[in-house]
């Protein structure tokens, strides 16, 4: 390997952080599952009655139909929540709410139902994208990077009991300024 | 975390522990980068599957495999395979490697390694095509004895199969590469003339 192929020092400390966050989000301490689905519930009702989307609140699937997306350069686009997609980040605080706020919707529905991998990265992409613009959205994309990244945290693995309900507790303080 | 050996670190990474999986990426980042740059030629690209590896590891801590107080055989064997499954590795992990910074580009360096490029190019070119068509089987057995350099014992504890198979599957593969560098190299001779 050539000096030319060194690995770049900025991308390595980048992934070497990633893993470190990766590695801690996963080990906090976890309780019974049971409370999970209430919590997400409550958080996905809140946000339903917020948004006016009664639909979200008794049908879930609604909202993988496309939304609303704050893209930054275009302005308000329309995406297929079904693919998620890598979007630019969002230019205003406002922006990132709605970013944040659609991450959670996303992350209660999954969770609520069989729960979808993609689905919850696409939910990631959006909250990281708002933590870039808002750093006080990183701990809602740490909450879902642990989601997605620890099998075992997974709704749709054979977690055990004690695993979601940290995982609900987390999002559902992550996501409560949309309720408030 | 600095004074303990790779065994204790691995373990205390895998009960969750950022530090110490930070120190196992120092350990095993250049090698498995290393590994990476081998099959593909963009390093940026191999940066992002170092990623990836690293984030595997994470995911299948329970069953990473520790050879000889080390996980490195089983960081170059993943190397592999997620070069393999690059599209389905990298969207498991989409919206990770879409947060890390995008590389600089560094045009004068690149010009400054042109003409060593060229020179390399078809030699590469010809192992890298003998390598694609080889079996998982035989670029991991590669990839251990040969590229990383295990001895045949720790190679053998790495995928899970006797020293005697490793020893026949590793002469196999070689003269199936040798055999595939050949075709390639011959083939564009005599379509091209380039050689």
């Amino acid at each position: 390997v050539s000096s030319n192929d060194d690995f770049d020092p900025v991308r390595s400390r980048a992934i070497r952080q990633l893993l470190v966050d990766t590695a801690d989000g996963s080990a906090r301490p976890r309780r019974r599952p049971s409370r999970l689905l209430t919590i997400v519930a409550g958080v996905a009702t809140a946000i339903a009655l917020m948004t006016g989307g009664a639909a979200f609140a008794l049908n879930a699937p609604a909202f993988l139909r496309p939304h609303t997306v704050f893209s930054g350069t275009t302005g308000p686009t329309e995406r297929d929540l079904s693919t998620p997609q890598v979007t630019p980040p969002p230019a205003t605080a406002e922006q990132a709410k709605a970013n944040a706020s659609l991450a959670c919707q996303i992350a209660s529905v999954q969770l609520r139902s069989a729960g979808d991998d993609e689905q919850l990265m696409g939910a990631l992409l959006y909250a990281q994208q708002a933590a870039a613009l808002d750093p006080k959205w990183q701990s809602l994309a740490t909450d879902l990077a642990a989601l997605i990244t620890d099998p075992t945290n997974s709704s749709t693995s054979s977690a055990s009991a004690d695993d979601s309900t940290s995982q609900g507790e987390d999002l559902s303080a992550r996501c409560a300024p949309f309720t408030r | 975390v600095d004074d303990l050996d790779e065994d204790a670190l691995w373990a205390l990474a895998r009960s969750g522990n950022g530090a110490a999986f930070g120190s196992v990426y120092d350990l095993h980042r250049d090698r498995v980068y290393r590994q990476a740059r081998h099959l593909i030629s963009s390093p940026h690209d191999a940066e992002d599957v170092t990623a990836l590896v690293f984030l595997e590891a994470w995911r299948r801590r329970e069953s990473v495999r520790v050879v000889d107080g080390s996980v490195i055989a089983w960081l170059l064997v993943t190397t592999n395979n997620v070069i393999r499954n690059l599209t389905r590795t990298q969207r498991r992990y989409a919206a990770a490697i879409a947060a890390l910074p995008r590389p600089e580009p560094s045009v004068s360096h690149e010009f400054d390694q042109a003409d060593e490029r060229i020179d390399m190019h078809y030699q590469s070119t010809d192992v890298s095509q003998g390598w694609a068509k080889l079996s998982k089987r035989d670029q991991d057995i590669i990839t251990l004895c040969i590229l990383e350099d295990l001895s045949t014992a720790d190679a053998a504890r790495a995928l899970g199969i006797p020293a005697g198979t490793v020893k026949s599957r590793l002469s196999r593969a070689k003269r199936k590469l040798s055999s595939l560098v050949t075709q390639t190299s011959g083939s564009r001779t005599l379509e091209g003339g380039v050689l």
